[in-house]
């Protein structure tokens, strides 16, 4: 059957898509939340300006570099499978928007509820998801993109 | 010869018309930027600062979520949503292809993707000064030093995020006008591949006469 060389729902489209957008969402939290990590808690209180100010000048160039171009480009390797677009794109970008938000939520959420900032839990939790769905939103945007380009190299 | 060159020029014309019509909208896209700019600064400045003490005392009686639940959500609306459905509705009306007319409307999508980035700063500076009724001290100069400074390539990135974005919503409107994105009834009923319509399929896979079988995958 010819339908049987297109990857489907639970054969290829959802697991892999799902997997690649979570493992991809990871790398640019660490990104951004690396001064929380690493930086604040290992460098002396005296360097700590120093630390922050150069993190700064490497994040103004490493984030952008990431978010979209390294992003873009892992999609499309992870994408390297027969995706019938003209019916599945919904459930392709539905895919990569869950598997980013699958990471971004829980780890936004452990950052956002760590501290105590005298806002009330509900509008931090509210603020927190919307965050998490506009990034996953900007991931769904880029690995879409990236299907699509790996769609058309097929056609 | 003149056949020749009426043939070479529809493509061409059909790809300079989705990239004009991908430029027009990028006026409305600035018009959400700018509103979501005022709305950021009238929760950040000016009920933070610039309230009267009535407004504030309501706000005591009456506490409505505070702009941390707001603010993501505001910006998923106006930055996020209001240009796909712009571009989506665009392509839709006017039957745009992403694989046709791709560098025009890439272009079109970088120009504005750019400007509305370089012009963010610029916006957020005017609106505080705006809500907060103090005299403007958005000049060129700012803008050039926003150009020149370190943060060039997050613009450059919020620039192809844009033009990403546009391509989702033209690609989404491109195969919404086969079928609907989602069939719901697929999902409850396993459909026939013989009647569910794959000969439209762009990319489906040839089969060789001689062997019967299906030729290798692509990918």
């Amino acid at each position: 059957m010819e339908s049987d060389r297109y990857a489907e729902e639970w054969n290829g489209l959802f697991p892999r898509l799902v997997l690649a957008s979570a493992v991809l969402s990871v790398p640019e939290f660490l990104i951004e939340y690396f001064p929380n990590f690493v930086i604040v808690r290992s460098t002396s209180s005296a360097n700590l300006a120093t630390a922050l100010a150069r993190y700064d000048t490497v994040y103004a160039i490493l984030n952008p570099v990431f978010i979209p171009f390294v992003v873009f480009a892992l999609f499309y390797l992870a994408a390297r499978v027969r995706i019938n677009l003209s019916e599945d794109s919904a459930k392709v970008a539905l895919s990569i928007f869950l598997g980013a938000l699958l990471a971004f939520l829980p780890l936004y959420l452990i950052d956002g509820l760590a501290g105590d900032s005298g806002i009330p839990v509900v509008d931090t939790v509210i603020g927190i998801v919307g965050s998490s769905a506009a990034t996953s939103l900007y991931y769904t945007f880029i690995g879409f993109s990236a299907v699509l380009l790996s769609y058309y190299r097929r056609m | 010869m003149a056949r020749a060159q009426s043939v070479d020029g529809e493509p061409r014309q059909e790809a300079n018309r989705a990239g004009l019509a991908v430029l027009l909208v990028g006026p409305l896209v600035l018009l959400a930027y700018a509103v979501e700019s005022f709305l950021q600064a009238y929760e950040l400045r000016y009920l933070a600062f610039g309230a009267s003490n009535q407004l504030a005392a309501l706000r005591d009686l009456f506490p409505g979520p505070s702009y941390v639940a707001i603010l993501p959500w505001q910006s998923i609306i106006l930055e996020q949503a209001v240009p796909f459905l712009l571009f989506f509705w665009v392509a839709r009306k006017m039957r745009l292809s992403p694989f046709r007319s791709a560098l025009p409307m890439a272009l079109a999508l970088l120009f504005w993707g750019m400007l509305l980035a370089i012009l963010q700063f610029p916006f957020a500076a005017y609106a505080d000064q705006v809500v907060l009724s103090q005299p403007s001290g958005v000049s060129f100069s700012m803008i050039a030093s926003e150009l020149m400074s370190l943060a060039l390539p997050g613009r450059v990135g919020s620039a192809t995020d844009f033009l990403l974005l546009g391509f989702t919503a033209v690609a989404f409107a491109y195969f919404w006008s086969d079928r609907p994105l989602w069939n719901f009834r697929g999902w409850l009923e396993e459909e026939d591949p013989a009647t569910s319509g794959e000969g439209m399929i762009p990319d489906q896979p040839k089969t060789d006469p001689s062997s019967g079988s299906l030729a290798g995958p692509q990918s």
